[in-house]
Order: structure tokens, then sequence, then C-alpha cells
């Protein structure tokens, strides 16, 4: 039963990459990872030597803004797409059920967001080495837990996909995965000036909602910080499958209640 | 199908060609503009293209000013205390060493363990992020940061903190004095109005070059730049240029008088003196509680 669970989601993932790789979306990826090491190099280039945090803070930056723009638009069309193509229907047809219909289009966008990272990882460890600088074993760790990150915002896209239009759904996701930081900022900045219920409220929303700032290690490597502790690295991956899991279930319970 | 990726290849190609050689090309042209004249600045207020790219120059030195600051810290972010915080035991305070400490009432953005109430989250947020106690830190050496301050004031020539702040650092480097004085003298070419860098200029000629001929009209100049405005009106780092160019000519002065003194020359050092003794009573009307204007009226009182 579980073997013919994953062969029914490994075979719409894999759909799911034929179909990206036939529209070259990652022909688009390698072309912008060119783009990144053209500007990089431009910046070598006028002689602003020394900059060295400085490189490897705008290296990471397109890296993470990236690879989360290419996730959130490989999983907010996968749902939509099959509704309005109405290539829904054959394969609902088939002994196929709705919620492994969303676990397959999870799995397919996952893993065409973690080829994106691993092309964007390659050129930007290619870049920064062809720089002389060597950022050690830390931005492995980094490129994990963008992975986890990654995974974890291709699940809430896909659910958001099932509430809402294609659009609205990369606006959401885009805000979520840009806005993490501010969010998590705000929210301590204001749980000082609140107090009882508001204060509950405040800390009850911080705590359900999925702090993705939490997987961002770019300002450690930038800065050249020692390899985090493995300790984090388990409990970022257990943070990552929880709130993917609750996700999911949600998109799931959604999904069966929508008329096609 | 193969034709498009033949063009996209083609397009990657000449854009790295266009990477190696455009910089060479423009490299000639690649200085900071002088200072606008105002009608300069009123056509660039009517020009939307210009103002938007203005927008931009001015968002990336700002953002090259907060990386600076970050440089400094290890990547740790230092934000100013909320009231409630300015007493809170638990709240982690950012303090220097005793030597170097112009931090005042700051704390970490991310918070310390023991004012956070995320446990878990908190602690994943402090191994993940950079943090660090910041009780008695210790800033990392400037030198890593310098190339920053050309290129603020690249993107921005008007930028006149990345001016006085980078030749700050630099003029007190080893070897760097003629890199930051020169860097100054750009800042004041692309911003004739600055009090800052007029102070900043003096104090260099002054203290560091031993050239009070030049410090002067540097220190002159920041002094009437400063009467010229209303003084509501400048800002905290105008104020303080003010006061550093009213400090500065009053050593100027005082040390000119006293060589004038042991040189026999009486009538000369009285002159000097008075004019230095003006200059701290003008001080003080705006700065009354300036200390190098008081110490100077009391060692100098009025014949």
């Amino acid at each position: 039963m579980v073997r013919q669970k994953w062969i029914i989601w490994g075979a719409l993932a894999q759909a799911a990459v034929l179909e990206s790789v036939r529209r070259k979306d990652l022909y688009v990826a390698m072309i912008l990872s060119v783009l990144m090491i053209a500007a990089a190099t431009l910046v070598g280039r006028f002689g602003v030597s020394g900059l060295e945090i400085f490189l490897k803070s705008v290296t990471l930056t397109v890296i993470n803004l990236l690879s989360t723009v290419l996730a959130v638009v490989f999983a907010a069309r996968q749902m939509p797409e099959e509704m309005s193509r109405r290539t829904i229907y054959p394969l609902l047809a088939r002994p196929i059920s709705r919620t492994d219909l969303i676990l397959g289009k999870f799995f397919g966008a996952s893993i065409l967001a973690a080829l994106g990272l691993a092309v964007f990882g390659v050129i930007g460890w290619g870049a920064l080495t062809l720089y002389g600088l060597h950022p050690g074993a830390i931005f492995w760790q980094y490129l994990l837990l963008r992975l986890f990150v990654l995974v974890l915002l291709c699940a809430l896209t896909v659910t958001l996909s099932v509430f809402m239009t294609p659009q609205a759904t990369v606006t959401m996701a885009l805000l979520a995965a840009v806005g993490s930081q501010a969010f998590s900022q705000s929210v301590l900045l204001m749980d000082k000036t609140v107090s009882g219920g508001g204060q509950l409220v405040l800390r009850a929303v911080y705590f359900l909602l999925p702090e993705l700032n939490l997987f961002d290690l770019s300002a450690k490597v930038s800065h050249g910080w020692k390899p985090i502790a493995f300790w984090a690295i388990g409990a970022l991956f257990l943070y990552a499958l929880f709130h993917s899991a609750v996700s999911l279930i949600v998109a799931s319970l959604r999904f069966r209640r929508v008329a096609l | 199908m193969i034709r498009s990726e033949v063009l996209w290849g083609g397009v990657c190609v000449g854009l790295l060609s266009l990477a190696q050689v455009v910089p060479g090309a423009v490299r000639s042209e690649f200085k900071a503009p002088e200072g606008l004249t105002q009608r300069e600045r009123e056509v660039l207020e009517e020009s939307a293209v210009a103002s938007l790219f203005g927008e931009f120059r001015t968002s990336l030195a700002d953002f090259l000013w907060l990386e600076a600051d970050k440089y400094l810290h290890n990547g740790v972010t230092v934000r100013g205390m909320l009231e409630s915080e300015k007493s809170d035991t638990k709240v982690g305070k950012v303090t220097g060493t005793e030597a170097h400490d112009h931090h005042e009432n700051e704390t970490t953005v991310i918070p310390s363990k023991a004012s956070d109430w995320r446990h878990t989250l908190g602690e994943l947020e402090r191994e993940t992020q950079p943090y660090q106690n910041m009780e008695g830190h210790v800033e990392k050496d400037p030198k890593e940061t310098l190339p920053l301050f050309p290129a603020m004031t690249l993107a921005n020539p008007h930028f006149v903190q990345g001016y006085v702040n980078g030749a700050a650092r630099m003029v007190r480097l080893p070897g760097k004095l003629e890199q930051g004085l020169t860097f100054l003298l750009e800042g004041e070419r692309n911003n004739p109005e600055s009090i800052e860098i007029q102070a900043m200029l003096c104090e260099v000629y002054l203290v560091l070059k031993q050239a009070p001929l030049t410090a002067e009209p540097h220190g002159l100049k920041a002094l009437a730049l400063a009467r010229g405005r209303d003084f509501k009106t400048l800002t905290e780092d105008e104020a303080l240029a003010y006061c550093d160019a009213y400090r500065w000519l009053i050593l100027l002065y005082r040390n000119e008088a006293d060589t004038q003194k042991k040189r026999g020359e009486q009538e000369r050092a009285k002159a000097i003196y008075a004019v230095a003794r003006s200059l701290a009573v003008e001080c003080l009307r705006t700065f009354p509680d300036d200390p190098t204007a008081h110490r100077f009226l009391s060692e100098h009182p009025s014949p």
C-alpha cells in the first residue's frame, strides 16, 4: 500500500519535473546564474577590492532570492494549471486520490526547487572560489537549511494555491518568505508594548506561523562564523517537517471539498 | 529549439564578454560627479528618471552604511532600547570597551536568552543568526570596512556621513592618512556646503598634518556655513561639527598665540589670544556646556 502510494507520488512528481524541463524553467535558472557571475565579475572589475564580506553577502542574497522565487513559481502553478487545462480529470479518473495529487505536486515542486538550489549553490560557490573566498563548511550547512526552507515553502505555496488564484498565491508566498524576518522582529518589539490578552494572541500567532528566517544562515556565512551545532540542524529539520505536514494536511482537506 | 538554445548561449557569452569589456571602457568616466548647483538640483527633481536613479543610489549608500556597521559588530545587529527595557536587567546591553564605547542604551535585535520568551525558537535564532553577548564587546578591525566607504560615496556622492566616517577611520590607520585626506577632499568637492566635512578637514590638518595655516580656513568656513543656517534646522551631526569647528579653532589660535609668546611677540600673542577668546565666548552662547571653551576662558581670562 505504502509502496504503491510512493509510486503514485513519484510518477506525479516526475511528470511535474518533466513539464518544467519541457518549459525550460531550469534554463532560465541557469541564465540567471550566468548573469549573477557577470554581475560579480563587474563588481570585482570596478576595483572595489577588499569587499570580501560584501561579495559573499551579495552572492548569498542572490541565491536566496532566486531560489525562493523559483520554488514559489514552480509550486504555485502546479494545481491551477492542472485545473485550467482540465488535465486533472483524466488524472483523478485513475486510482489517484486528491491527497495523492497534492502530495505528488508538492514532491515535484520540491525536487524542482532543490535542482534550482543546486544550480545556484554551485554557481555561488564557484563565484566565491573564483574571488579566492572560501566560505567553509558553514556554506554547505547554509545550503542544507535552504533546502529545508524551500521544501516548507513549496508546501505552503501548494496549500495557498488551493485557496487562491495563482497570482495571489505567488504574492502571498513571496511575502511570507521575504517578510519573515521583519515579522519576527516586529512581534518581538510589539510583545514588549502589549500585555495580557494582546500579548497572548501575539505569541500564539508567532508560534503558529512558520518562522522561515530561522533557516537563513547567509549572515553567518558572510561574516565568517563557525558552522552551527548539529542539534540546530536536526531541530530545524523537524520544524520544517512539522509545518510542511500541517500545511499539506490543510491543503488536502480543502482540496477534497473543491468542486471540480 | 536547438536554434533558440544556441541563441541563448550566444547571449550568455556576450554578457560575459561585456562584463570584461565595459569596466575598462568606463573606468576613466567612473568618478563621482562634482557638487550640484541649485539649478542642477531643480533639474534633477523635475526628471522622473533622475529622481528614481537618485532614490536608488541613496538607498544603496544607506544599505552600505548599515552593512559597515554590521561588519564592525561581526554581523550582530543592534537597536535602541525601548523605554521599558532601559531598567530591565534581563535585557542584554550593548557596551564597548572602556577605551572605545559609543553605545548608549542599545541592545541586540535578537534578544538575550534571559529576556526571550520563545525558548527553543529563540535558541534556534541565536544559533542560526549572528548573535553574541555584546557587553564589553570589541569591534572588528575597521580596516575591513574601509572599501565600503568609497563604495557608498560612489553610489551617492552627497552622502556626507560616508565621507566623514570613512575618512575618520582611514586617517587613524597607519599609512592611510593621505588616502583619508584625499577621500575627504573629494567629499568637499562634492559637498561644498557641508559643515561636517569642513570641520573634519580642520581637525585633520591641525592635529594629524600639523598644518594650522591650512586648517584655519576650513574651520572658519565650517563656522560661516553653520552661522548661515538656522541652528534649529541643523542635524545632530551638523551641530556637533559646528561645535567641533569652534573647538579646533580655539586650540589652533591658542597654540599659535603660545608660539608667538615664546618668540617674544607679546603684542601679536595678545591679539591672537583675543581672537580665540571671542570665539570661545561665541561658542558658549550656542554650546553653553562646551568644556574646551570653558577651559580656555579660565586659563586665558580677559586682561
